[in-house]
């Protein structure tokens, strides 16, 4: 669809609409950038205060994918006036407010409106050293790929909806999805590394594809390294899939490889939504071996999961 | 008898899992059936490489364990030969 939007001429766009990045990036002087990003959903989570606080951790992560430090946010939300306690809509507020504290930002401002299903989420403003940037677009051949988080709360979070995720095993999904991705951006940041996403809604495969095709190269994920959420592959096996992945594994016909026979609920993991996901960044491997000792202790979960190759006609080979 | 390599992938000074990437990556470039000699120091590479030739469907033929360095032969299998992960 962005392809049809006009091209921006401004040569102070540093990273914009046709770039299919995590956020927009617009510099303000040599040293300084700003970065802005928004993003609202409907509940995910069935506690209000929690799903403020994934919502919120979400959004802020399209800043860290950057490179960029979040400095203000302001409340985007949906409310169904008279229907639901207001205390429900003041909880999720507040779990976006106590995330926002943690990430040292402020909330500014926002805007509710009334609508049928309730929505909420953050648009966030912060700032970058142009230098120091960290795009979907600067991986190199030789890179090896790090994922911050494991992966797999889309079908945890559709398991949940249909009723047997069990408390322990939802309390171990929010503290994965409302974690920040602050560390891991200010290690990708401070040890060099050539190009960052967050895996968000287009899932592991299709973020990955996305840096590929921006950086000019294909990638191999090793799927036995990457790393999945507690109970996630027997949920998909007992088929809590999201609409979601199968609408990213169409997206990514053609354009992905992976060995006849795989594991078709792996397969589904790989291209499962996710909420708040961990960044997926490409390092040179000298680097990335300092960069995931730093991340290692930060980080649960931390992996090495493939690598980038010179460009290919696959841009994603899945082994 | 040492099995002769076709390919010999040198991943000396690598820490795991980087012996087991640059191995999918040339495994993924040869036919099935060939014969790839892996040489590594990382000692983590005993459990590493095992697991994953197990999952990937490959055949360690061999393993020679020379001071810290570890040598695998290694014949490559069909992908579709790989275990199910659990």
């Amino acid at each position: 669809m962005l392809e049809t939007f006009p091209r921006q001429s401004d040569p102070n766009v540093l990273v914009g609409l046709n770039m299919a990045d995590d956020a927009g990036v617009y510099l303000l002087d040599r040293d300084r950038a700003l970065v802005q990003t928004l993003d609202f959903f409907p509940p995910v989570v069935d506690d209000p205060f929690d799903f403020g606080r994934v919502a919120a951790a979400n959004a802020l992560s399209d800043v860290y994918a950057m490179g960029g430090k979040p400095l203000t946010a302001m409340n985007i939300a949906a409310f169904p006036e008279g229907e639901l306690d207001h205390a429900v809509f003041a909880d999720i507020l507040r779990g976006g407010a106590h995330v926002a504290n943690q990430a040292g930002v402020a909330i500014v401002g926002g805007h509710t409106v009334r609508d049928k299903e309730i929505k909420y989420g953050l648009s966030v403003t912060g700032i970058v050293d142009p230098s120091r940037m960290v795009t979907n677009a600067g991986a190199r051949p030789g890179d090896v790929l790090m994922l911050t988080k494991p992966i797999g709360s889309g079908v945890l979070t559709t398991a949940l909806r249909a009723g047997v995720l069990g408390e322990a095993a939802t309390g171990k999904l929010v503290d994965i999805m409302t974690r920040l991705n602050d560390a891991a951006s200010e290690g990708m940041v401070s040890h060099g590394a050539s190009a960052c996403t967050d895996i968000t809604g287009f899932g592991l495969l299709g973020h990955a594809l996305e840096l590929a095709e921006a950086s000019g190269v294909s990638v191999r994920i090793e799927s036995a390294l990457v790393p999945l959420m507690e109970g996630s592959l027997e949920l998909a096996r007992a088929g809590h899939l999201t609409g979601g992945g199968r609408t990213n594994r169409l997206f990514l016909n053609g354009k992905a490889d992976m060995p006849a026979g795989f594991d078709e609920h792996l397969l589904a993991l790989l291209f499962d939504p996710q909420t708040s996901g961990g960044l997926l960044i490409a390092v040179d491997e000298t680097r990335g071996r300092r960069l995931l000792e730093w991340l290692e202790p930060r980080c649960p979960g931390v992996s090495i999961i493939g690598s980038v190759v010179p460009e290919q006609s696959a841009r994603i080979i899945v082994s | 008898m040492t099995p002769k390599p076709d390919i010999i992938v040198d991943t000396r000074g690598l820490f795991c899992p980087l012996p087991v990437i640059r191995t999918s990556e040339t495994a993924g470039n040869v036919e099935s059936g060939s014969v790839i000699e892996v040489i590594a120091d990382d000692p983590a590479v005993e459990f590493d490489m095992p697991a994953w030739c197990a999952s990937a469907g490959h055949t360690i033929k061999l393993v020679l364990k020379e001071g810290d360095v570890f040598r695998y032969f290694i014949v490559t299998g069909h992908p579709a030969d790989g275990a199910r992960r659990e």
